[in-house]
């Protein structure tokens, strides 16, 4: 087993590589860079005027005069090398300020609206299987399918306004402004759950949806299997016999989707984030794409590799501690 | 037939139907039965005519969306108590106390019936605990014990092993503990030894059996095979579509069967006998889907004895012989004027079979071939040993004969198959194959490009019906692929050539647009044996063709097979693990043990006077469908097939034969003639007297009414 993950570990760094490589070209791809970007944006805010000499000091001061080979052995070398990102050029703060700092905050949202999805889908999912066809389960499956077709920022709005005029709440963020810079102190970890809960439900909706139409069809073969049989000729008690076995089985698929969670931390739910101006990583990277933002891009898109790569392991290790036939083999 | 104080259950008149969009599917509909306590009562009959859903009826396990819906099942546990099965609510505590404890259940599949996420010891444990008041350790030292007494080695350590780590006879033998550890009154055994092989069925049977007489339990033991039912049975109730059409003791129906079924059922078997027939009596036809019951007496349709006007129309009633057997026929109803005449007819009436022709000229020399798959292991994949699935086989196939491939499950016999449709590249070895005009070619050396056109000669039948056709193509793809391919045809032409050809393997043409799932798994097997013979093969390797199949469509395709052979001067290669069918089938049998053949000789002349002790202990575990023919003494092949990646040294059958000296761990033996004719690998092959089959020929036949 160590040998394994550590042969994972291993392949993450041609892996991991190619994809920094990748992601620096594709990135360096639209024609003109950060500057161009920049004077275009004074021209239209200020009206004032760059002149050539100027752009060309600008160029070398962002070391954008480079070939692009270049550029990227010095930002590569700086991460394995000092753990520097580089500087964002456009916040001109360094990159792993600002995504440290806003990870957090991402990571909090992902894990809450999982268990949201979780809580409420299982349970209306094995009730569905069970009862097929019954006037519940038509239920559960046509208010799933509606929260599959809302898109998710027309719910977003839709919950904005209610909680701005029937529970008083300010539009959008995750903190009400007085506690926006305040330090932190229960007060206003509680004004975060309470601003919490709007992108909980809009972030889980869909996934609630798809989780109990998933889990219905999963469940439904599995409890056709004979083992579900044996068990119930073994006495046991049919809530019992349904957790034990065929449920176990169901859950497969969802713990090798898990990896899933880690990429949504950084690119997961960017409209939603947007409309409900949540401080998180995916409005911060669709940003840094936009304006050429180099470093922070390609930052971002290898961070996002390696939690995804991360995240595949941990759902193939979580697998094979679950399901002995993996661990056996 | 047997005072019902005698009887630990009794099933009344039951039906149990399923509700479904397409109709009510009546599963099974009036059956009446009766187990005696402490006896066993085999249930006979094909699949698909309700012998499972009865039986799990009787604890109410039936799936959705099917239930019980009239009938009793009185359980009569002691003297005085009785419980109407049938009226307790699935869900209720009262029936979960019966189940698992009183009433138990073991499956076909032991795969599939346990969950591969918990050990066995948590499977039996589990049911201990829910019956008995008794502490998880207490439970666990139950388990053990009830592992060991099922013959389960090393039963401390096993109990914390999971399914997939178990050879098939072990894990059956696990759920038997399962079954047992609570004590039941009654085991409801539900094909449990159909997925196994012949030796390890042998052995689960006598220990169903031992432990039967040990705990004074009863058994019903479902089943297709009658050669299962006459080994073990004191009962037998055959159904048909979802009735019990004759029910008596074991000698009485085999011997005197008194239902058309029955009969027909006996005679589609092949039998251990010398005297080659041409072709096995096949009952006509399929069972006919439940929702499509034909009116009158169901049979009728498949009946040889049917008269028109009368079986077709009256439901025959149960009627109750002067000897107590019970049986539901019109012939026995008094008040109805049918008679069979010839119906116990002599059934060596048949001609015997002509002798083909079998060709001097050997078709497939077969040299010293090899197939090894390598295993890795480690950091960098390296090659740690081979798997020798086919270890150096040497033999001939003449033109025009068909030659058994024997041997358990896991000694290399569809690997050997595989490699002479060169599905592999094999390690060494060569395979001379002599085409029509005379020329040779090895096989082994071939390129896939040039062996294009021998894949032309040499066709494949599979064992699955069901997972060996594209379930996506019609069966004018499937059928017609090799001869567009190989543009043999093609337009109108091809569509010409599909339609023959499906009338030669008995199918109507017009189903020619049909896909693989509107056919039943014979009709399935039909279309595959068409597909092998497209392209006008010289040699068919046909790998366990029968053995998915009911009897009664065994019979079928096995006719069909050798009407085949005869018309088109076919060479077949026949695998399969049923030495009851090889003999049927077979001019010569060879016998492969771990990736090598121990035995090889004419047919006859293997079966009457074995000379190796592997082949005495395969014929020895053949069930032959004659209760008089039980045997005590069955030879019982311990443990599984060696391990191919890491056979025993010297004759990799030392650690399970039963004549091994200390030479034989030592010395490998090398296949040599020890008869005429006759060429075997066993070192004392001319000391030993191995027993033969008995032949069935020299029981008493059977007596006439």
């Amino acid at each position: 087993m160590v040998q394994y993950i550590l042969k994972r570990f291993l392949y993450m760094i041609p892996t991991l590589l190619a994809v920094s490589i990748v992601s620096f070209i594709i990135i360096n791809l639209p024609p003109g860079d950060f500057v161009d970007a920049l004077i275009a944006q004074r021209r239209a805010e200020s009206g004032e005027n760059v002149t050539p000499e100027e752009e060309v000091g600008l160029r070398k001061f962002y070391h954008l005069d480079q070939p692009l080979p270049v550029q990227y052995v010095d930002w590569i070398t700086g991460i394995i090398l000092e753990g520097d990102f580089g500087m964002s050029l456009r916040w001109n703060r360094p990159v792993d300020q600002l995504i440290w700092e806003r990870l957090a905050m991402t990571f909090a949202l992902s894990l809450s609206s999982m268990l949201f999805i979780w809580v409420v889908a299982i349970p209306i999912g094995v009730y569905s299987a069970v009862n097929q066809y019954s006037i519940g389960d038509y239920l559960a499956t046509f208010v799933g399918f509606i929260g599959l077709a809302i898109p998710n920022f027309l719910l977003a709005l839709v919950l904005l306004y209610i909680s701005f005029r029937f529970f008083d709440q300010s539009v959008g963020g995750l903190f009400s402004p007085e506690y926006i810079d305040a330090p932190w102190s229960l007060a206003k970890v509680a004004d975060l759950f309470s601003h919490m809960w709007i992108p909980m439900v809009v972030l889980g909706t869909a996934g609630t949806a798809s989780l109990i139409r998933t889990l219905r069809a999963n469940l439904l073969d599995e409890l056709r299997r004979p083992y579900v049989t044996t068990a119930r000729t073994k006495g046991l008690p049919e809530y019992w016999l349904l957790i034990k076995y065929p449920l176990r089985h169901a859950l497969n698929p969802f713990v090798s989707s898990l990896n899933d969670i880690f990429v949504n931390l950084v690119s997961g739910a960017t409209i939603v984030s947007i409309v409900l101006s949540l401080q998180t990583t995916g409005p911060l990277l669709f940003d840094a794409l936009r304006n050429q933002d180099m470093y922070l891009a390609g930052s971002a898109i290898m961070m996002l590799s390696v939690l995804t790569v991360l995240g595949t392991l941990f759902s193939d290790l979580l697998l094979a501690w679950l399901d002995p036939r993996i661990r056996f083999s | 037939m047997s005072t019902p104080v005698d009887n630990l259950l009794e099933i009344n008149n039951l039906h149990t139907h399923f509700f479904t969009d397409e109709g009510v599917v009546k599963a099974v509909d009036g059956v009446n039965l009766a187990i005696p306590r402490g006896k066993t009562l085999c249930v006979v009959g094909e699949s698909g005519c309700g012998k499972s859903v009865m039986a799990r009826s009787i604890l109410q396990v039936v799936d959705r969306p099917g239930r019980i819906v009239e009938g009793d099942i009185l359980f009569k546990p002691g003297a005085g108590e009785t419980t109407d099965l049938a009226k307790l609510d699935p869900h209720s505590r009262e029936i979960r106390a019966i189940r698992g404890k009183d009433i138990t259940m073991i499956f076909q599949e032991p795969m599939t019936s346990l969950s591969p996420l918990y050990t066995i010891g948590n499977q039996i444990i589990e049911a201990i605990r829910w019956h008995m008041p008794v502490s998880k350790q207490e439970a666990r030292q139950m388990t053990i014990e009830a592992l060991r007494k099922v013959g389960i080695p090393r039963p401390d350590e096993l109990v914390d092993a999971y399914t997939f780590e178990l050879s098939g006879g072990m894990r059956q033998r696990a759920m038997i503990a399962m079954a047992l550890v609570c004590e039941p009154k009654l085991l409801i055994a539900d094909e449990p030894t159909t997925a196994l092989d012949v030796t390890t069925q042998a052995n689960i049977l006598d220990l169903i059996r031992e432990l039967q007489t040990e705990m004074g339990m009863s058994v019903m033991f479902i089943t297709h095979d009658l050669g299962v039912v006459a080994e073990i049975a004191d009962e037998v109730a055959v159904m048909y579509l979802g009735s019990v059409v004759e029910h008596g003791t074991v000698d009485e129906v085999f011997t005197e069967p008194k239902h058309p079924y029955t009969r027909a059922l006996l005679r589609s078997i092949p039998k251990m006998s010398l005297r080659k027939k041409a072709r096995l009596d096949a009952i006509r036809g399929i069972v006919p889907h439940p929702l499509n019951r034909p009116g009158g007496c169901a049979f009728h349709t498949r009946c040889d004895f049917a008269q028109a006007g009368i079986c077709d129309t009256l439901v025959p009633p149960i009627t109750t012989l002067a000897s107590g057997r019970q049986v539901r026929c019109l012939i026995y109803d008094e008040n109805q004027p049918v008679s069979f005449e010839s119906f116990t007819a002599d059934d060596d009436a048949q001609e015997d079979v002509q002798e083909r022709a079998i060709s001097e000229d050997v078709m497939l020399k077969v040299n010293g071939l090899k197939m090894h798959f390598p295993i890795t292991a480690g950091f960098f994949n390296r090659v740690v040993g081979h798997v020798k699935a086919v270890d150096g086989v040497s033999f001939e196939i003449y033109e025009g004969e068909t030659l058994g491939l024997v041997g358990e499950s896991g000694c290399g016999k569809t690997t050997l198959g595989h490699s002479i449709m060169r599905l592999y590249d094999p390690t060494a070895g060569d395979m001379l194959y002599r085409e029509e005009n005379g020329a040779t070619v090895d096989l082994a050396k071939l390129n896939q490009r040039d062996l294009k056109r021998y894949h032309r000669d040499i066709r494949m039948v599979f064992q699955d019906p069901h997972s060996s056709l594209n379930p996506r193509l019609p069966v004018m793809e499937i059928i017609g692929e090799s001869l567009k391919v190989n543009k043999l045809a093609q337009g109108k032409d091809l569509e010409k050539q599909v339609r023959d050809l499906l009338e030669r393997v008995g199918l109507r043409p017009e189903y020619i647009r049909r896909y693989p799932h509107a056919f039943s798994g014979g009709e399935r097997q039909r279309i595959g044996i068409a597909r092998a013979l497209a392209p006008n093969p010289r040699l068919v390797v046909a790998d366990e063709p029968v053995s998915a199949l009911d009897v009664s469509v065994q019979a079928q395709i096995l006719n069909l097979l050798k009407d085949l052979q005869a018309e088109y001067s076919l060479t077949y290669l026949f695998i399969a693990h049923d030495l009851s069918v090889v003999a049927h089938i077979s001019d010569r049998v060879a016998v492969m043990y771990v990736g090598k053949i121990v035995e090889y000789a004419p047919t006859e002349e293997l079966f009457l006077h074995p000379q190796h002790p592997y082949t005495e202990a395969l014929l020895s575990s053949v069930l032959i469908p004659d209760p008089r023919a039980r045997h005590e003494n069955r030879i019982r092949l311990e443990g599984d097939v060696a391990d191919p990646a890491n056979p025993p040294s010297g004759c990799a059958f030392h650690p399970r034969c039963r004549y091994a000296q200390d030479r034989c761990m030592t010395e490998t033996p090398h296949l040599r003639e020890t008869r005429s004719g006759h060429v075997t690998a066993c070192h004392f092959a001319e000391e030993l007297e191995l027993a033969g089959v008995t032949v069935q020929d020299e029981i008493a036949p059977i007596e006439s009414t």
